[in-house]
């Protein structure tokens, strides 16, 4: 048998069936690419292991970060350390976004306490709790509670994580909110609780961010497989395909961004939020395209599989989005969002024969 | 198709004796307890469109109709003939024989009118009503129609727009209609016309008389009442999608809701936040355990299915299930079952709501749409 060009689609979950007879076909020089179920494999496990499971990673060592920049600036109190540990919210910020990409698995694991709104409360349905996370830390400040992990651990999700911690760093907690760093040094001078408490939420952020990673690593749920073995071989409790899985995820946060306009309403005070959506955005084609020790992408697959107008037509499209970005245009953005979140829905799925569900884009 | 060949008063009179329920339907529902069979519209794309059925002794039949189907009903005086509404805005639904697989009847719409996807059968059987859509006016209509011959009898106004599921309350008399307000066009296909003043509501209906009784909105004016269900003491639970695209918020919206007899007003099963955000705004079938109290509800854009009580609107608990749609209560209703696009089948406990593993069912090449019937 001849190599198979497919130009037509391939079942790609069924392909052991359809492959299996064409491993052990020869090839030559000039033939066109074989599609085999190797290199689905491959893709799949190589897309989670360089990009998503390393989305974890890199947010737990940024949690790490974060929590010794906080211990050096409430050594220090001075402008060089709470420009070091800002610096490190940042970066801590952009690697939340580029997770939040694959807000499934260890992520989004419990229906009614899922971790990510513990991490981003702006996530659960873009409501902006910042009233409620400066309140809670003026009250935390003025009581004498213990400000240890168990009363963290209590907090409702909309009191800690990320939006507390950019609130605690990035202005006075006191009426004026101030965002000079004299005035917010000066105010952790006056509350030496302030530093308990920025303690405490970047603690809590590492917590959180270490379950998630030794969900995909080690154990999920108590299953005691990790969840990128449930995943990789297609054993997810609710059936859904991993493919199937992470597309969906994507398409999602891509949803998120545009619909709940979080460019406008994000990381406000520490005024980030466009290099966060370009961190999204990034670990986005990346997924795509491999990272850098991917030999697989699943661009290659699509191309593979039905030729390079879908990937073209991707590609254009994360490039118009990173246009805007540059340009800080949020109209232009919002339409490169809603474009890419098309692409998940369906040039992506139908290049690589996914099937996301009768009921997923046009229900009764 | 003739119209309203029957006086209104010879059809109340018809009517009036629906309330007998026939041994034939007693027999039937005796023997599936033995062994339930469950019945979908299947299929992706028109060539696969059809209604398949299927029970854990024997392969899945499957008889194509190249249209999307979407509720099933079993017909009550035609044992083993089941009904396959096509999915909105439809002009036809199919009445298939489950021994060979054979179309036995083909329901047309009357002239400018549309079918909405669902129907249901008087309590003696004799009468079918579906939801239809005046396709001029855009007024909802229900149908009344002879449940051999499919002719239509008579036409009420559905007290909304866009009827969608109707149930016979526990009285024998009263419709049940899920208005989901919106309006539609065959013309457009599934475009929503009038996102901006749709107005949805529960109504009910003098199924004798096509008297509008009551009917019930949520406070949300952009949540769609869909689908229902009626317990036997006459609670009937909503389900509902949101049109988050016509809301000027970003507020969670309930996507279910209770209306119990004589309440003034409905119930929304409120809590938890964090799960009806999960749902994605849209719920796509309810299913209602009458001993237990419990309703089931399905959301496929949220992959799972979740439980309420119906006594006091808690929360109890939710089973994930990819694309999870269909659910229904199994004959002898032990089991709340749900049904998806992948072709799964699960078994959830009634009493624990937990799922029974050893029972699920997979058929890899089908796929479950949006509604499960279980006979």
């Amino acid at each position: 048998m001849h190599n198979l060009k497919l130009n037509i689609k391939i079942k790609l979950i069924s392909l052991p069936l359809l492959i299996s007879t064409l491993i052990s076909c020869g090839t030559r020089e000039n033939d066109a690419p074989v599609l085999t179920v190797d290199d689905f494999a491959i893709t799949l496990e190589q897309t989670v292991d360089h990009t998503v499971i390393a989305a974890s990673e890199n947010f737990t060592q940024r949690s790490i970060k974060m929590q010794d920049a906080i211990e050096n600036f409430c050594l220090n109190f001075d402008n060089a350390s709470l420009v070091g540990a800002q610096s490190e919210w940042r970066q801590l910020n952009e690697a939340w976004f580029s997770l939040a990409n694959f807000n499934f698995g260890p992520l989004n694991d419990d229906l009614i306490f899922p971790a990510y709104t513990f991490i981003d409360s702006l996530r659960l349905r873009g409501t902006n709790y910042i009233a409620t996370a400066r309140s809670e830390i003026q009250q935390n400040i003025s009581e004498n509670t213990a400000l240890d992990t168990a009363f963290f651990n209590q907090q409702t999700f909309q009191k800690i994580g990320l939006l507390a911690l950019e609130v605690a760093l990035f202005e006075t907690a006191d009426n004026e909110q101030n965002t000079s760093s004299s005035a917010i040094i000066a105010n952790f001078q006056k509350y030496p609780r302030k530093c308990e408490i920025i303690d405490g939420l970047s603690a809590n952020l590492l917590q959180r961010a270490q379950y998630v990673q030794n969900g995909w690593k080690v154990n999920h749920l108590q299953t005691g497989e990790a969840y990128r073995q449930l995943l990789l071989s297609n054993r997810l409790e609710d059936g859904t395909e991993p493919l199937n899985r992470i597309l969906t995820a994507v398409q999602e946060h891509l949803d998120y961004l545009q619909k709940r306009s979080v460019v406008s309403v994000s990381a406000t005070l520490a005024q980030h939020s466009w290099q966060n959506i370009n961190a999204a955005i990034n670990t986005i084609e990346q997924l795509l395209n491999g990272s850098e020790k991917s030999t697989h992408s699943l661009f290659k697959l699509m191309t593979l599989a039905t030729g390079e107008l879908a990937v073209t037509t991707v590609k254009n499209n994360l490039q118009t989005a990173k246009n805007s970005i540059t340009a800080q245009d949020s109209t232009a953005l919002a339409i490169a969002l809603s474009r890419l979140d098309g692409n998940f829905k369906r040039e992506i799925p139908d290049a690589l024969d996914v099937e996301l569900g009768i009921n997923f884009t046009d229900g009764d | 198709m003739m119209h309203s060949k029957i006086s209104r008063r010879m059809l109340i009179q018809l009517l009036g004796a629906a309330g007998i329920t026939t041994p034939l339907i007693s027999r039937a529902k005796e023997s599936s307890a033995q062994n339930p069979r469950w019945l979908s519209a299947t299929g992706a794309s028109k060539e696969q469109f059809g209604i398949s059925w299927g029970d854990k002794d024997t392969d899945l039949k499957k008889t194509y109709t190249e249209f999307r189907g979407h509720d099933v009903a079993a017909h009550p005086l035609r044992p083993n003939h089941a009904l396959l509404f096509g999915r909105r805005p439809a002009m036809q639904a199919v009445e298939v024989d489950l021994n060979n697989g054979a179309i036995t009847h083909t329901l047309k719409c009357a002239p400018n009118q549309h079918l909405f996807g669902h129907g249901c059968f008087s309590a003696n059987g004799q009468y079918l009503f579906t939801t239809e859509g005046n396709i001029k006016s855009g007024a909802g209509k229900i149908a009344v129609r002879d449940s051999k011959s499919y002719q239509q009898l008579a036409q009420y106004c559905s007290g909304g727009i866009g009827p969608h599921q109707i149930k016979l309350m526990p009285d024998g008399k009263t419709l049940a209609v899920a208005n989901g307000g919106i309006l539609t066009h065959p013309n457009s296909g599934r475009k929503k016309l009038n996102l901006s003043t749709m107005d949805s509501c529960l109504s009910y209906i003098d199924s004798q008389s096509g008297q509008l009784l009551n009917s019930f909105r949520v406070e949300e004016k952009k949540a769609s009442i869909r689908h229902l269900d009626i317990h036997p003491n006459g609670t009937v639970a909503l389900a509902m999608q949101v049109q988050r695209e016509a809301c000027n918020h970003n507020n969670v919206v309930p996507l279910a809701a209770i209306h119990k007899p004589q309440s003034t007003a409905l119930t929304l099963l409120e809590q938890p936040h964090s799960l009806i955000t999960q749902m994605q705004d849209y719920i796509g079938s309810v299913a209602i355990h009458p001993e237990l109290g419990i309703a089931g509800f399905t959301s496929p854009r949220g992959n799972l299915a979740a439980f309420w009580s119906i006594d006091d609107a808690h929360f109890m608990g939710y089973h994930h299930l990819h694309d999870a749609c269909g659910i229904a209560l199994s004959p002898d209703k032990n089991h709340f079952l749900l049904s998806s696009s992948s072709g799964q089948i699960r078994f959830i406990t009634a009493n624990t709501l937990t799922e029974a593993k050893n029972k699920r069912q997979h058929y890899p090449s089908t796929q479950w749409d949006n509604h499960l019937l279980i006979i």
